[in-house]
């Protein structure tokens, strides 16, 4: 039933849009003034965004966010001050524009990226949405959307009912969003970066969205198809110049991001997107040596034939090379506990527990600990606890 | 016309009524055997919806204000977020993990933060006992108990949610009895 109303809500979202067109935004000047409809779209964002502040969504990080923001006044420098950008606390990869110029980019999208010219792929996509006033030309559109959710009563749309909300979550018209690529393409030329970019970021999510066997995230909810898209930016860039990649700038500012996301993965069992970003040997090099830790979890959690192995491998490596990292300690003893090698089981779980007297799972290890002391295990490791 | 439209109401609130599927917890109801699984004692005083799809599903205050529902799902019935199954050999630190991620990876309570997570025996058997508060839509902060165990019948939780504020210590003690009472048969 649920899967009925998204295609109807999709479909509502889909239909040609008959407001009509309006000018792009020049510069922040002419905003002084609002028509009376527009202002009451940007009132609607400025709510959304108090709403997903209220939340604890938004990062607070402050290098973060001034990172983020620098790439966006470089792609929109007339624009800065205005189009302003949030990163969000959430994996899954997604971003969008609001009408009063807020872009929010999520967490699990950022981490994703191999550098910051992929980034700015995206920034620059969601801030032609703002400049081209895509908002209040499909406002109607949505409008009627909105008021198709609420009488349906749609169960699963954040904020069901509220049009800034659904606009930004179902994405905007195909024609909206080919004109966002193609601005968007152009600020990525006019601010230096590498054009040839544009396709590995695409190719990223396509991967992505395979690897986590998804369906089409809320990104791309109405945009062109990935691989049409994949398609139409190889063919802008052949006669492209070459530009700044910033591989190093990003690498270095999202670091601790992108660890975070790995474990934030982890704790989600998004194990498939922890096998695709670091089973690749160019994303691997980006990261530490202990985020071999979290693939060696994945491995262990998709649990095929020869994962087992294979998180041994990586839990090693992590020991080998950084020994001081606890929790690859803690994964391995588990591991042998499991197979009922208590004999390595144990030392393992103990120097866990050295290195990390504070774990927050260090009851559940003291508790495997005792019963290696007090009983031998059996088939399933202990299910009868100590008297 | 009004007539008939009066009758038509009164005859359906009469029908509602009559198979009202609230029904007030007391010393004669509290004590449920489930299947020739196990028994549990219902809070008193609490209010059991009899029409639930759960094992058990009662509220003290109204189920927006705070709720105990009790679960038991055979292990190859898939989770809504992870599409997991579970399985009889799962160690205690790995149901919850499981349930921790089950719950990180629904949008409402994606940002939860972790209070207590230990295991503690549910009817004599090993299971955990997993505590987390996170923020609703409204940014109300919501607090959530979970213990659960897993053996060769599938998976068995009893959870208990309530707004932070007041209402979770309001019934956190009859939840606690309540997972007490628990004995398989």
């Amino acid at each position: 039933m649920k899967h009925m109303l998204t295609a109807s809500l999709n479909l509502a979202l889909a239909a040609p849009a008959h407001a009509q067109e309006v000018p792009p935004w020049a510069g922040i000047d002419e905003m002084r003034a609002l028509a009376p409809a527009e202002k009451s779209l940007w009132q609607e964002a400025d709510e959304f965004d108090r709403a997903l502040a209220r939340a604890g969504k938004v990062n607070t990080d402050p290098v973060l966010a001034a990172y983020l923001q620098g790439i966006m006044d470089r792609l929109y420098p007339e624009f800065k001050g205005r189009l302003r950008v949030r990163l969000l606390n959430a994996q899954h990869i997604n971003a969008f524009a609001l009408p009063n110029g807020s872009i929010y980019v999520n967490a699990g999208l950022v981490a994703r990226f191999e550098n910051e010219a992929q980034l700015a792929t995206v920034l620059a996509h969601e801030g032609a949405h703002f400049t081209h006033r895509h908002s209040l030309q499909q406002a109607e559109r949505v409008r009627n959307a909105a008021a198709f959710a609420l009488v349906v009563g749609l169960l699963g749309v954040p904020l069901v009912g509220d049009i800034v909300a659904l606009s930004s979550m179902f994405g905007y018209s195909r024609k909206h969003e080919r004109e966002a690529d193609e601005i968007g393409y152009q600020r990525l030329i006019a601010a230096g970066y590498a054009p040839r970019e544009t396709i590995r970021t695409f190719e990223h999510l396509q991967a992505e969205i395979k690897a986590a066997d998804i369906k089409e995230p809320f990104f791309f909810a109405s945009h062109p198809k990935l691989q049409e898209r994949i398609d139409s930016f190889s063919e802008l860039v052949k006669d492209a110049d070459s530009g700044e990649v910033g591989r190093e700038r990003f690498v270095g500012t999202t670091a601790g991001l992108r660890l975070a996301s790995l474990k934030a993965d982890l704790a989600a069992y998004r194990y498939r997107q922890i096998i695709l970003i670091l089973s690749n040997p160019e994303h691997r090099r980006e990261y530490p040596p202990e985020a071999l830790y979290y693939l060696g979890e994945a491995y262990r959690l998709r649990g095929e034939k020869g994962d087992d192995e294979a998180a041994e491998r990586e839990f090693n490596s992590v020991i080998g090379t950084a020994p001081q990292f606890a929790p690859a300690h803690r994964a391995l003893g588990l591991l042998h506990f499991k197979r009922g090698d208590l004999a390595r089981a144990a030392p393992l779980l103990r120097h866990y527990l050295e290195l990390a007297p504070g774990a927050a799972d260090r009851a559940y290890v003291e508790y495997y600990l005792t019963l290696m002391e007090t009983q031998k295990p059996t088939d399933n490791g202990l299910r009868t606890p100590p008297q | 016309m009004t007539l008939c439209r009066s009758l038509a109401i009164g005859l359906l609130i009469a029908s509602l009524a009559a198979c009202a599927p609230w029904t007030r917890v007391d010393q004669a109801s509290r004590l449920e055997t489930k299947r020739d699984d196990y028994t549990l004692e219902l809070p008193l005083g609490w209010v059991r919806h009899t029409a639930s799809a759960n094992d058990f599903f009662v509220t003290r205050d109204g189920p927006a204000l705070n709720y105990i529902v009790v679960n038991r799902q055979p292990h190859d019935k898939k989770l809504p977020h992870t599409k997991r199954e579970t399985r009889a050999d799962m160690l205690p630190h790995e149901i919850a993990e499981l349930t921790l991620a089950e719950w990180k990876s629904a949008e409402s309570t994606a940002n939860l933060e972790v209070i207590s997570n230990a295991p503690v025996m549910l009817g004599g058997r090993p299971a955990v006992r997993v505590h987390v508060r996170f923020k609703n839509d409204r940014g109300l902060p919501i607090e959530r108990v979970m213990v659960a165990l897993v053996d060769t019948k599938g998976r068995l939780s009893i959870q208990y949610e309530a707004p932070a504020i007041v209402y979770f210590q309001r019934g956190l003690a009859d939840f606690e009895a309540m997972v007490a009472s628990v004995r398989f048969r």
